[in-house]
């Protein structure tokens, strides 16, 4: 690349010289041909003196030009062989040093993407490294229990009875639960919502129906739900908007310590804002921060006893923001209200107006 | 069986693996205590002193680790720990046994090995444990000290003896002849039948067993025995 760009640039200067010095060669010796006190021989031999010098300045010339461009370009290109390199270490499955951004031109903008590109990748394999070992540790418990008592039940130390059975059950069904949670946060990943595959909804439908399906769980469980609902059509997809209410309310019921839950729905300027309060088990400030992450589980102990799995909340997220929305939560003593928006009709979802990423939304 | 008395902590917050555990070291013939948490784990072991702790890392309250720490720097003792974890990492390995522990057992894990590793771990250090538990009741005879739930019970040293040789045997017959080898070994003393029997009298009001059935059974004609379940 560098010896070819030399050679071809050298050979643009050297030509470019030989014709001017040709025409104005030729010139000369148009006017000395015309004057008249000259002989024919002299005239001869200032042209070769010219031709002679003609050669000697282009050949000094390409030689100079070649000179100077390979320092030059050498520079210039030192920066793309150093890119080079380093795309080559990241194909690689290495993470190379970000690279010093030298010029502000468009090799310096290249460098910069770069550094971006590879941090990002970095961060990536980061988070895909945590989730695979957050998976195999969320499984490794409901698999010690299903192992540990079949191999009880085979070596006779314990006998089977309808309620050891039952217990085993829960546990593969907290298995299952994770995949299927699991395969949920993948298609809603996946999919990029756009106008084409969202419908009008009226959000208060959603909610009536999401009522309707929590009647006898809170009925079983003693809890008052209070409602306050108002009317609002919203762009959505009315799957991904009952399954968060349906995880917000799950878990709202889960971590239940007062024996209430309310459901607030209003509109609030150009979105539609729902809450779900309700008094809870502590989660204290740093924690509260998190609770969207992926597999994050306020109590550190993972405890299955309520059996959660961290990933509902992170549905939540994920379903919401791509709808255009957020979703975030507020504390007040031990209330906790979860909190979500969905854009109102008019506005495109997959533009993210106003701070589309806002983890909490201070409530009115 | 030599694993009689000895006793082990169990502690982990999923309730039903703490009960798989506990029925395979029932069923192997140890003393099981259960801790739910940490500040539970450090009570049950100030209060007991068990010969063995197998603890879980991801525990509510207080975790593993610090329960590790406390045990060994705060209550300096020298008690084996197994853990029992579903951190897998070998830098997660390096720490646990860094921290003071004698063994790792990572979970998904079978019961059966985790049996083998509570042996070997009590054969390599359980000498250090001679102290014996049964129904709640411990004694560690080189202390001369007899607790019963964690609350110390006063006996003279010739009773204190005498429950130690009972509880060595547990639901074994031992004959008064017996009995008055072991305290008075060199004969130095006239001592009749009786004085068994006085004894193990002022033994049963000392440790007040309020149980279902007593804890030394006289069996008529022969002797008495130390009811261990």
């Amino acid at each position: 690349m560098l010896w070819k760009l030399i050679i071809v640039n050298a050979l643009m200067i050297a030509i470019t010289i030989w014709l001017a010095g040709v025409s104005v060669k030729e010139f000369a010796c148009l006017l000395v041909d015309q004057y008249p006190y000259i002989g024919r021989e002299e005239s001869v031999h200032f042209s070769e003196t010219l031709q002679y010098f003609l050669f000697q300045s282009s050949f000094l010339a390409f030689l100079v030009a070649g000179i100077l461009h390979y320092f030059f370009m050498r520079n210039l290109l030192r920066p793309l062989k150093r890119l080079g390199s380093s795309a080559r270490q990241l194909a690689e499955g290495e993470y190379p040093p970000a690279l010093p951004v030298v010029s502000r031109d468009e090799f310096g903008q290249l460098t910069a993407d770069f550094n971006h590109l590879s941090q990002k990748l970095e961060q990536m394999e980061e988070m895909r490294k945590r989730m695979v070992g957050d998976i195999a540790h969320e499984l490794r418990t409901p698999l010690t229990n299903v192992n540990g008592y079949l191999e009880a039940l085979r070596a006779g130390i314990v006998t089977g009875s309808p309620e050891l059975y039952q217990s085993l059950h829960e546990e593969s069904l907290r298995i299952t639960r994770l995949v299927e949670q699991l395969h949920q946060l993948n298609v809603w990943e996946a999919k990029k919502l756009s106008r084409t595959n969202l419908q009008q909804i009226e959000m208060e439908t959603v909610m009536e129906e999401c009522k309707e399906s929590f009647r006898l769980v809170l009925q079983n469980k003693g809890m008052r739900d209070i409602w306050s609902v108002q009317a609002a059509q919203v762009w959505g997809e009315r799957d991904g908007l009952k399954q968060v209410m349906d995880n917000l309310l799950s878990n709202a019921i889960r971590y239940d310590t007062g024996g209430w839950v309310r459901i607030e729905g209003s509109a609030v300027g150009d979105y539609y804002q729902v809450t779900v309060t309700n008094q809870g088990q502590p989660i204290s400030a740093d924690r509260a921060k998190h609770v969207f992450d992926r597999f994050y589980r306020v109590d550190s102990s993972r405890s299955k006893d309520t059996g959660g799995t961290g990933l509902g909340l992170a549905l939540v997220k994920e379903i919401v923001e791509q709808h255009g929305g957020a979703a975030g939560l507020n504390v007040d003593g031990d209330e906790y209200s979860f909190s979500f928006t969905i854009p109102i009709d008019k506005h495109i979802p997959g533009k993210k107006e106003g701070g589309g990423n806002r983890t909490s939304i201070s409530n009115s | 069986m030599q694993n009689k008395g000895m006793s082990i902590l169990v502690v982990e917050d999923d309730e039903k693996i703490r009960k798989l555990v506990k029925l395979y070291l029932e069923n192997e013939g140890y003393q099981v205590l259960e801790a739910r948490d940490g500040e539970e784990a450090i009570q049950a072991f100030q209060a007991y002193d068990q010969c063995l702790i197998i603890l879980d890392l991801m525990l509510p309250k207080l975790s593993g680790e610090e329960v590790c720490k406390k045990v060994r720097v705060d209550l300096k003792s020298e008690v084996p720990i197994i853990m029992l974890t579903a951190k897998v990492e070998e830098q997660d390995l390096v720490l646990g046994l860094k921290m003071g522990a004698d063994d790792y057992v990572t979970k998904p894990f079978s019961p059966a090995e985790l049996m083998a590793r509570v042996e070997t771990v009590l054969r390599r250090t359980g000498h250090r444990c001679n102290k014996i538990t049964f129904r709640g009741l411990t004694i560690k005879p080189l202390r001369g000290e007899v607790h019963h739930q964690g609350e110390p019970i006063y006996l003279t040293q010739h009773e204190c003896k005498l429950l130690y040789f009972l509880m060595q045997h547990p639901n074994q017959i031992l004959t008064r002849e017996q009995m008055m080898d072991t305290l008075y070994p060199h004969q130095e003393k006239v001592v009749t039948e009786r004085t068994i029997d006085v004894h193990i009298g002022k033994l049963r009001e000392k440790l007040k067993w309020d149980g279902e059935h007593d804890l030394i059974e006289t069996v008529r004609g022969m002797g008495y025995r130390f009811v261990a379940y």
